[in-house]
């Protein structure tokens, strides 16, 4: 793993990549630590997700990377913040690692695949956006997601709607934004997945609608799985993380754990990010 | 996959079909009671509100008409665009199927939803048809639906003589043609959306630019199409070889292979830009 941010470093060499070279955390020991994915017992020769040279230029943005020469490896049962300022190249990586985007140049491999159906059975994606049907009726989506993925449990679904006390026959475009975004949610953590995609989960909603999310993240964890959670609202998803990942300019900064920022900086993830992002 | 893909699809453009197919049977409806105020009997002046209602009906069974084909064709259009472009996009492209199975499936669907608004179309004008020809003849005793049937089979006994090929032919010839420019046509449409994803900041402008240069192309394909038709009139006038299906038949023909050749290059633009250029917001 420390080869991979190495590789990383080592080609942040443009204009682009030189605020992240010069940032504080390069300066840092935590680089020299052994990462989260050697002390997981479930690293074996096929890695969740692994991420090879990637880059992403959009069409008309000129030489400008959105995601620079990224290497990365995630193991299996982890929680993982992937942090960083915004327009950093979070979302253009989830894209990507979704088949949402094609990379420019290196690859997106899950379980040793690039990204098709097969990969696309073992995610479960929580975009940004609200992406259901305005039209369909909440048990009318829970039957889609049901149809499409054999893991999705329609009775976890259920349960958590009633729990939320959401009326499955209620439509969508009845119901508020952050209602949507909860049935989202639920739709995404009822399957079982082996790689949970989250994208801003929290962000927009009020605060008690930010810790059931939470709580639904944590409950509806299989420790199997990872979880990657894109977000900014650090101190609100601290406590849940084992690992984070900075990117800074689209390129990967830091990989590591949680535990390991505590003990060797004496900082909260949020303090730490802070310092890393200052403006 | 495909069936699952196909079972969405169509509930996505059932509702908005159902509802042309109201409107469609509503305007036929009301038509066919117009002509029934109509007396058409020559010796008695026909009633000003009769004339005006038949006048206002048949504008209304005609936009009718034009608004359930080229409404359904919109809604096609736009559940394309909605459900592979924008935030919809998110859940398509995250299924796990393949595009090429996304694709079939907006196409399967479209193309069914296409034909059985043509049936309807037929239907409805089948009835008002009939309706129309039975109210006639009941104004004139000496002339019977019998006779007018007997009429109409004599004329399709020189159908073959007139017009160059036989009458079952013709129309198995015309069916072929409409459901391969069907097809041809919902591909062109989807391309057309997918090609105006390149246009980034203003893509449905983009698409419809699309549409118009397409347009504008197979019109000159078109142009060209019909030279062997000119040519062939302009010899007819020396030589009467050609029946009318004999002129008509080449340029048609072009025109089916310019067609056709346009929806592939479509189709392919369309994979394209769903698995290499997509890029939602």
């Amino acid at each position: 793993m420390n080869d991979n941010n190495s590789m990383a470093y080592a080609q942040s060499d443009t204009a682009q990549n030189e605020s992240a070279q010069s940032s504080p955390v390069q300066n840092n020991s935590i680089y020299a630590q052994s990462s989260p994915v050697q002390d997981s017992p479930s690293y074996t020769n096929m890695p969740l997700l692994q991420l090879n040279d990637l880059c992403k230029r959009y069409p008309g943005m000129g030489s400008y990377m959105s995601v620079f020469h990224m290497n990365l490896i995630i193991p299996r049962g982890r929680i993982i913040g992937l942090l960083g300022p915004n327009g950093c190249g979070k979302t253009t990586l989830i894209k990507m690692i979704n088949g949402l985007l094609t990379p420019t140049s290196g690859s997106v491999l899950i379980n040793g695949m690039a990204p098709c159906p097969a990969t696309k059975k073992v995610i479960s994606y929580l975009p940004e956006r609200t992406y259901l049907d305005n039209g369909m009726k909440v048990s009318q989506m829970v039957s889609y997601f049901a149809d499409f993925y054999e893991d999705f449990s329609t009775e976890k679904a259920y349960g958590m709607l009633g729990a939320l006390g959401i009326s499955s026959d209620a439509r969508l475009k009845t119901l508020s934004k952050g209602t949507k975004e909860k049935v989202q949610l639920i739709l995404v953590m009822s399957r079982q997945a082996d790689l949970f995609i989250l994208d801003e989960p929290i962000a927009g909603v009020d605060p008690a609608a930010r810790d059931y999310i939470l709580r639904t993240i944590i409950t509806n964890y299989n420790p199997g799985s990872t979880i990657l959670l894109s977000t900014h609202l650090i101190s609100d998803i601290e406590n849940i993380l084992d690992d984070v990942i900075f990117m800074k300019n689209g390129s990967l900064m830091l990989y590591t754990s949680v535990d390991s920022i505590r003990s060797q900086m004496g900082k909260s993830v949020d303090t730490y990010f802070r310092e890393v992002y200052a403006c | 996959m495909l069936g699952k893909l196909l079972k969405y699809e169509w509930r996505g453009l059932r509702f908005p079909f159902l509802v042309m197919m109201i409107v469609l049977a509503s305007t036929t409806v009301l038509t066919c009671s117009v002509i029934y105020t109509i007396n058409p009997n020559y010796n008695e002046a026909i009633p000003w509100y009769s004339s005006m209602a038949l006048m206002f009906s048949i504008f209304l069974y005609y936009f009718g008409l034009i608004g359930c084909s080229i409404g359904l064709s919109l809604i096609i259009v736009i559940r394309f665009y909605n459900t592979c472009y924008t935030d919809q996009g998110y859940l398509t492209h995250t299924l796990p199927v393949t595009t090429r199975q996304i694709l079939h499936a907006k196409l399967i669907a479209a193309f069914v939803a296409d034909v059985l608004m043509v049936l309807a179309i037929a239907i409805s004008l089948f009835l008002i048809i009939q309706v129309t020809l039975h109210h006639i003849l009941s104004f004139i005793p000496e002339f019977t639906y019998a006779d007018l049937m007997w009429e109409i089979s004599r004329g399709i006994g020189e159908f073959e003589e007139i017009f160059g090929i036989r009458i079952g032919l013709y129309f198995a010839y015309l069916a072929i043609y409409s459901l391969i420019g069907t097809i041809a046509n919902i591909v062109t449409l989807f391309g057309c959306v997918s090609l105006g994803q390149l246009y980034a900041k203003h893509r449905i402008i983009g698409a419809i630019l699309a549409y118009f240069i397409v347009q504008f192309i197979l019109q000159v394909l078109a142009y060209f199409a019909s030279l062997p038709m000119y040519a062939r009139m302009l010899g007819t006038s020396y030589n009467s070889d050609f029946s009318f299906f004999g002129l008509m038949s080449p340029t048609m023909n072009l025109m089916l292979f310019f067609s056709v050749a346009l929806a592939v290059f479509m189709y392919f633009a369309n994979m394209h830009m769903l698995t290499k250029r997509l890029n939602l917001e």
